[in-house]
C-alpha cells in the first residue's frame, strides 16, 4: 500500500493545475498529499462530485482537509471496487481485516464527509459487528460518549434492561 | 450532511471554509448514527439507551426492526413474561420510531403497542384471529403502508371483518393458519378476503394461503395478481377464482396451486404425497378450463 500511495503523490500546487488539460481529478488530503483519481471515482463521492458540478467541471483539484493521506487510499480503493462491481464478501472481509478500530471510525467519518452511501452502509455493519455483545462501558469508549447519567439513573436503566446484559463478552484491550 | 462548503472565488482559487470535522462518532448527527443503529442486534440496540441521555431514545431512529418475542428472549418467553421486564420491553417499543420503514413483529400485547411510525412501508405481523381487528385498526393509522404480510392464527372457523380502509396498500400476503398442534379442520370464510380487496383500492398483488368460501358480487379496479395457494379444487375455491376473474377488472394473472411457497415453511415437503397434489391440480384444471369461464386466459396453474 505504501508504494502505491507514494506513486500517486505529488506536491500540492493548486495554481499549477490546468483543469482543461487533464481529465483526472486531484484530491488533496488534509496533510497536503495529492491523489489523482479518475472522474468516475469522484462520482462515487457525492461531496466531491457536487463541488465539480457547481463549478461546471472547471476546477478539478479538490481539497479534502478532513481526510488524512492515511485514510484516503482506503476510500479510493473501495470506490474503485464499487465501480468495477467487484464488492464481494471476500473483498469486504479482506478490507476490514486491514483496519483497526481507530481506522474504522476514521473511515466512517470520512465516508460521511464524502457522502459515499455504500461505504457508509458497509462501515456501519463493521462498527455494529465490533460493538456486538460488548459492555456499555466499552461502547462508550468506542464512540467517545460521556456518561451523563447519575449513578442512580444508570442503575435504574440497567435494571429495566437487565435481560440485555446476559452473555456480554469481556472487554478486549482497546486497540488503537 | 456536512457543514463544510467549498466555494470558488472569482480568481478561480479555492476558498475553503474550514469546519472542524467530527472527532468522534458520538458527535455525528442523529441521522448518521441511525445507519449504525440499523445494523445492531435487538439486544445491542436496546443497550445503547444506557450510553448517555442523548442516546436514551436514539435507538428508535433505526430504519427496520425484526421483533420476534421468541427470538429476542431466546425461548424464555414464559419466564420473562412473568417479570415486569417484558412489559417494560413492550413499552419501550411503544414510542416514536420516526425513521422506521420496515417492521417484523411476532409477539403479544398488540393492543398495548403504540407505534408512531409514519414512515412504515413494509410490515410483517403475526397475530391470533382474536386480534385481527386491532391489527387492521393499527394498519389504518400507518399512512405509508404499502406491503403487508399478515399471518393469522385461528382455532375456530372464521372470516375476516375489516372496516378500515388501507389507502396505500399495494401488496398483501395473507396466511391463514391453525396452530400446528391443533388438529381440527378449519375453514376461513372467503368474504373476508373480498373485504380486503374492497378496503384496499390500490392493491396490485394479493397472495392468500388457505381455503375460502362465501361469495358476494363486487368489482375491483387495481388488483393485477392474485395467488391462491393451498388450493385443491374444492367447489368454493373454484367459485372464488371464477368470481375474481369476473369482477377484478385489471386482473392479469390468477395463480392457483396446491403448493405453498417454499420460503414460508420448509418443513412442508411436497414429495411426501405427490399424488394428492397432482390430483388437486387436476381437479382445478378440469373445473376451470373445460367450462365457459370468463377471463380463463388469466389462469395459471402451478
Amino acid at each position: 500500500m505504501a508504494e502505491e500511495v507514494s506513486s500517486q503523490m505529488n506536491s500540492l500546487s493548486i495554481s499549477e493545475t490546468n483543469p482543461s488539460s487533464s481529465a483526472t481529478i486531484s484530491l488533496v488530503s488534509g496533510d497536503d498529499i495529492v491523489f489523482k483519481v479518475e472522474p468516475t471515482i469522484a462520482k462515487e463521492m457525492e461531496t466531491v462530485q457536487s463541488f465539480i458540478d457547481e463549478t461546471d467541471g472547471k476546477i478539478t483539484t479538490i481539497p479534502l482537509p478532513n481526510i488524512s493521506s492515511h485514510d484516503l487510499p482506503y476510500v479510493i480503493e473501495y470506490c474503485e471496487k464499487s465501480i468495477a462491481g467487484k464488492i464481494t464478501k471476500e473483498f469486504e472481509a479482506e478490507f476490514v481485516k486491514k483496519l483497526n478500530n481507530e481506522e474504522v471510525k476514521e473511515l466512517f467519518l470520512a465516508a460521511n464527509y464524502l457522502n459515499i452511501k455504500k461505504l457508509l452502509d458497509f462501515l456501519s455493519q463493521v462498527i455494529a459487528d465490533r460493538i456486538a455483545n460488548k459492555s456499555v462501558e466499552y461502547v462508550r469508549r468506542y464512540f467517545g460518549i460521556e456518561n451523563d447519567f447519575t449513578p442512580e439513573e444508570e442503575a435504574k436503566l440497567r435494571e429495566e434492561l437487565a435481560w440485555t446484559f446476559t452473555g456480554v463478552d469481556p472487554d478486549d484491550e482497546d486497540e488503537n | 450532511m456536512s457543514d463544510t462548503s467549498l466555494t470558488p472565488n472569482v480568481t478561480g482559487n479555492i476558498n475553503l471554509k474550514k469546519v472542524k470535522m467530527f472527532d468522534h462518532i458520538s458527535q455525528l448527527p442523529d441521522c448518521i448514527l441511525s445507519y449504525i443503529l440499523t445494523k445492531l442486534s435487538m439486544k445491542d440496540l436496546l443497550k445503547t439507551s444506557i450510553l448517555s441521555k442523548r442516546w436514551c431514545n436514539l435507538w428508535a431512529l433505526r430504519r427496520d426492526l425484526y421483533f420476534d418475542i421468541f427470538n429476542v428472549f431466546e425461548n424464555n418467553e414464559e419466564e420473562l413474561l412473568q417479570k415486569r421486564n417484558s412489559k417494560k420491553f413492550i413499552e419501550q417499543f411503544s414510542q416514536d420510531c420516526l425513521k422506521l420503514t420496515s417492521l417484523d413483529y411476532n409477539g403479544h400485547d398488540l393492543a398495548n403497542l403504540n407505534f408512531n411510525t409514519p414512515m412504515l412501508n413494509n410490515f410483517h405481523l403475526a397475530v391470533s384471529y382474536s386480534q385481527h381487528l386491532i391489527a387492521f385498526r393499527l394498519f389504518a393509522t400507518l399512512p405509508k403502508l404499502e406491503i403487508l404480510q399478515l399471518d393469522i392464527y385461528s382455532t375456530v372457523s372464521t372470516s375476516l371483518k375489516i372496516t378500515q380502509r388501507l389507502e396505500h396498500l399495494k401488496q398483501l400476503n395473507l396466511i391463514l393458519m391453525r396452530p400446528f398442534d391443533f388438529l381440527q379442520k378449519l375453514e376461513f370464510g372467503l368474504s373476508g378476503i373480498l373485504t380486503i380487496l374492497q378496503a384496499s383500492p390500490l392493491l396490485q398483488k394479493l397472495s392468500v394461503m388457505k381455503d375460502a368460501r362465501d361469495l358476494e358480487a363486487f368489482s375491483h379496479d387495481e388488483v393485477k395478481v392474485i395467488e391462491l395457494r393451498g388450493c385443491v379444487g374444492n367447489w368454493y375455491e373454484i367459485e372464488f377464482a371464477m368470481n375474481v376473474m369476473k369482477y377484478a377488472n385489471k386482473l392479469e394473472r390468477i395463480v392457483l396451486t396446491p403448493y405453498w411457497r417454499d420460503d414460508i415453511d420448509e418443513s412442508l415437503d411436497w414429495n411426501f404425497n405427490p399424488a394428492w397434489f397432482q390430483n388437486g391440480r387436476q381437479r382445478i384444471a378440469e373445473k376451470l378450463q373445460n367450462e365457459e369461464v370468463v377471463g380463463r386466459e388469466k389462469l395459471v396453474l402451478i
